[in-house]
């Protein structure tokens, strides 16, 4: 574990340096954590203003050679970074950046961001009184500030990789493949993908992580888009069809995010682009998504296998693999 | 396994409803977070061991019916998914898929029975 003391001066120095005296650090509380991502909140004096401020600290996945969970799109430190700057250039609510970390810092890989305030956790968020006036607006305002993020240049950010349809069939059955772990209903969900792959109109970024619980939502509007590590060269109805998953409905009953309707997206979406929305392609990648959520849960729960670090959270998300392999297999008899 | 007394599930579920009580509301942020998931996952292996063997005998039956082939439940289910992805078994087949709705609904009903009703 880190000495909370000694990181607290190290993070003070990197406030001064990147954004401004005199720095001192305050209510630092670390939110979240693993052996390859964490989450700081803290305060920092910065002139005569408090600034309350987000550390993401993230590192590469450790993978042997040959391992297929190298190929997974993942950003890190800079990267991560520079694809937030770019939304936010783009008009996509994104959390501003204020430094990124440099290596003699000593605090790792990572940045240094605005704290955006507003609610993230996704039962209050389809529940509560307050946030009655974004329920009615959440799916149009989705539409919208997808589109707006399918339109960010590309030239700007040349460490996305391309991950279309195809290849992340391919990729994740071979993630599933690797742990020689046989689950049936899984090799009948990559056949079933293989046979529906979809043929992209056209290729943009890809947040590739679009969903309830990586929106910071204000009472009225989506504040910032966050979670930005996966993000990818693709096809942009993956977005669409991502948020829609049954997972990401957290038991609303509502496709959108579990309180809005596609129809409400989509024309959002099409007002923003002046592009047509596939819903055969969006259903796709609803389908898929839940085969491929169901992959990840596996990686999460196995992930001590592969020697990383020993986490209840990735245990018990473990566990939660047949939730998406039920919703898919109740797509596919036409039940939702 | 031997006879042994209490049962496993009765310690688990004692263990649990400790750290519910007298742990839990004495933590904040991660640590809270954490012990607060060590209880929920108390709480899965508490309905495995109730319900575990049950489900794996159901399982293998409808395996063997459903292969024509006897074996482990292991050896079965990969003997299956093996025929799925070489194409021998087809995909639109209602008793292949009654068959993964049934294994994966008692898999749910002890990891997390509250997704088969919502």
């Amino acid at each position: 574990m880190v000495d909370l003391d000694e990181f607290r001066k190290s993070l003070s120095r990197a406030v001064v340096r990147h954004i401004g005296a005199p720095g001192e650090v305050e209510d630092l509380r670390r939110l979240t954590g693993g052996a390859t991502k964490t989450t700081w909140t803290f305060s920092a004096k910065v002139g005569g203003e408090t600034l309350r401020l987000v550390m993401q600290q993230s590192s590469p996945r450790e993978v042997k050679g040959g391992d297929p969970l190298g190929a997974l799109p993942r950003l890190v430190g800079a990267d991560d970074a520079a694809i937030m700057i770019a939304a936010a250039r783009a008009g996509v609510p994104a959390p501003r950046v204020r430094a990124i970390l440099a290596p003699d810092d000593g605090i790792g890989r990572g940045y240094i961001m605005d704290f955006v305030p507003g609610e993230t956790i996704a039962r209050r968020i389809l529940r509560e009184p307050s946030h009655a006036a974004l329920r009615s607006k959440f799916a149009g305002q989705c539409g919208a500030i997808l589109g707006k993020l399918h339109a960010m240049p590309r030239e700007r950010l040349p460490f996305l990789v391309p991950f279309g349809a195809a290849a992340q069939v391919e990729l994740y059955e071979r993630v599933y493949r690797s742990y020689d772990l046989p689950q049936p209903a899984l090799d009948l969900g990559f056949r079933w993908a293989a046979a529906h792959v979809p043929s992209a109109r056209r290729t943009t970024v890809v947040h590739g992580d679009f969903r309830m619980g990586n929106l910071i939502c204000g009472p009225e509007k989506i504040a910032a888009v966050i979670d930005w590590e996966i993000g990818h060269l693709g096809d942009p109805m993956e977005d669409l069809g991502w948020l829609c998953v049954k997972t990401w409905r957290f038991g609303g009953k509502s496709p959108v995010g579990g309180l809005g309707r596609r129809e409400d997206l989509f024309a959002a979406y099409e007002a923003a682009t002046g592009l047509r929305v596939d819903p055969a392609a969006v259903r796709f990648w609803e389908a898929f998504g839940s085969v491929k959520w169901a992959v990840m849960c596996m990686m999460k729960g196995l992930s001590h296998l592969r020697g990383a670090e020993r986490s209840l959270e990735q245990l018990a998300i473990g566990r939660r693999m047949e939730e998406p392999i039920h919703d898919f297999l109740q797509l596919l008899a036409g039940e939702d | 396994m031997p006879m042994s007394l209490p049962p496993a599930p009765d310690m688990l579920a004692v263990i649990r409803e400790f750290l519910e009580t007298a742990i839990l509301p004495g933590l904040k942020d991660d640590k809270w977070f954490n012990v607060k998931i060590a209880t929920n996952m108390l709480a899965t292996v508490e309905r495995e061991l109730r319900l575990g063997a049950a489900a794996d005998a159901a399982e293998a039956e409808r395996l063997t019916a459903l292969t024509g082939t006897a074996g482990s439940l292991e050896e079965l289910n990969r003997l299956l998914a093996l025929r799925i992805r070489d194409g021998s078994a087809d995909i639109d087949d209602p008793a292949l898929l009654d068959h993964l709705r049934r294994s994966v609904a008692d898999a749910l009903r002890i990891n997390n029975p509250q997704w088969l009703t919502r």
